[in-house]
């Protein structure tokens, strides 16, 4: 049992009531700023690497799909469905969430093939005389709808509703195909002056469409695109292979 | 006490963050490292292949961390899936998810012989990398910021596992002689 002065001491008085009352306050003022400030790191952390993941799967799939293609010889484009399809599906061993299904947005992947086709007649190609003019070959979005289906329950998103890009008997630039961006400038103008006999093209666009936990404060959502082009590069190799046996590089170009 | 009402929660509050923003810095570094390394086994390798997951992750994954994680073979797994022509990435392991059973990390694809081949020429692959870490508050919040794992295994019992994964198509190079054995080519 307390000493008598001691329980007066220890019993709340007026003041230290009052005390622990503006503490409560106090915490219960900070702890939202502190739950939003954290939610936001999240969401900024979140679409950061969103953007990354969007940049990488478009990048797989265009070095991928122009390593997989064949130019013939009239500089067209052939890639089998099932390659270009393969080559788009590369997209979800970039995205992991999206293909874990946490990651919900509306997405996108379409791969299109621009071969250039020369003009007729004697041409000479010069900085105003284009002798090629780019053509689109085909535009193909990702048919992952079943898989998705199937394998995904509750994830109706796929990637099979992604805009392909219309055909056209001549373009001029490579830009994006949302439509969130129709009527801003491309991204990429194709250089057809100037050129000779220039390779065939893919070109892959992906994009994704994050929604922040804000998004009501932020004023919508964030759509993270990404278009890449690559060249193909049938029967070359990228191997950078290093000396011969005797390490005197006597098999190395001479001048 | 007014610090005894505080200083709890926001204690938490700052180990909460400590371990978020360690998983997006782990996450963004293993993303990048593995897309840097697999250039070698996409392009074919410029010298003798690794001999085996250990060989890779030390010379070719471990230097693309350029020394801003802690980086050996006893905190990074890595794992070489073969997919077939016309296969779909949808569909290869690890499915996007860290792999674990029984509310336990189940490293047995990422451990072994079997875990890791050298990639042949024009063959399709998915490289799936898994970097242990330390856990802040994992034992608080288990399965949600941190995973345990097997016993003897020589890690910590909870951890921070983050997962990372690649896939690509080889380039039609000469293939080099040594190394680990070439993938076998799915049917």
């Amino acid at each position: 049992m307390l000493h008598p002065k001691l329980a007066a001491a220890a019993a709340p008085t007026g003041l230290r009531a009052a005390r622990q009352a503006i503490a409560t306050i106090e915490f219960a003022l900070i702890a939202p700023v502190m739950f939003i400030l954290l939610s936001g790191v999240y969401d900024i952390a979140r679409v950061l690497i969103l953007s990354s993941e969007v940049n990488d799967a478009a990048n797989t799939i265009a070095i991928t799909a122009s390593g997989v293609a064949v130019a013939n010889a009239d500089g067209t484009v052939q890639i089998t469905y099932s390659q270009a399809q393969q080559a788009l599906s590369l997209v979800y061993a970039e995205m992991p969430w999206v293909r874990l299904g946490i990651e919900r947005g509306a997405r996108s992947a379409t791969l299109s093939a621009v071969s250039y086709q020369a003009v007729s007649g004697a041409c000479t190609a010069s900085a105003t005389q284009n002798c090629y003019n780019a053509v689109l070959g085909f535009s193909l979005a990702y048919a992952d709808s079943v898989k998705v289906a199937s394998n995904t329950p509750g994830n109706a998103t796929s990637f099979s509703n992604s805009a392909t890009r219309a055909c056209s008997a001549s373009i001029t630039q490579i830009g994006p195909t949302d439509t969130y961006k129709t009527g801003q400038t491309a991204m990429n103008t194709l250089r057809t002056d100037n050129v000779t006999a220039p390779d065939a093209i893919m070109v892959a666009d992906v994009s994704y469409t994050y929604t922040p936990i804000y998004h009501f404060i932020t004023g919508g959502t964030v759509v993270l695109q990404h278009t890449v082009f690559s060249p193909l590069r049938t029967g070359t190799s990228a191997y950078v292979g290093g000396t011969n046996a005797a390490g005197n590089c006597s098999g190395n170009p001479t001048s | 006490m007014e610090f005894a009402l505080v200083s709890v929660p926001f204690i938490m509050f700052t180990l909460f963050v400590c371990e978020f923003t360690y998983g997006m810095f782990t996450q963004e570094l293993l993303d990048g490292a593995l897309h840097r390394a697999i250039d070698q086994m996409r392009g074919g390798y410029s010298a003798t292949p690794p001999a085996n997951a250990a060989g890779f992750i030390t010379s070719f994954l471990c230097p693309q961390f350029y020394g801003l994680l802690e980086c050996d073979p006893t905190r990074v797994f890595i794992n070489v899936t073969p997919v077939a022509q016309g296969g779909d990435f949808y569909s290869v392991f690890p499915y996007g998810a860290l792999p674990v059973s029984g509310n336990t990390l189940n490293l047995s694809n990422f451990q072994g012989a079997s875990a890791y081949c050298t990639p042949a020429p024009e063959q399709f692959y998915e490289v799936s990398a898994i970097y242990i870490g330390p856990t802040f508050v994992g034992y608080l919040l288990p399965n949600i910021l941190s995973v345990k794992t097997a016993s003897g295994g020589g890690l910590p019992p909870v951890v921070h596992a983050t997962l990372s994964t690649v896939g690509f198509a080889a380039e039609n190079f000469p293939q080099q002689s040594g190394g680990a054995a070439t993938c076998s080519t799915p049917s």
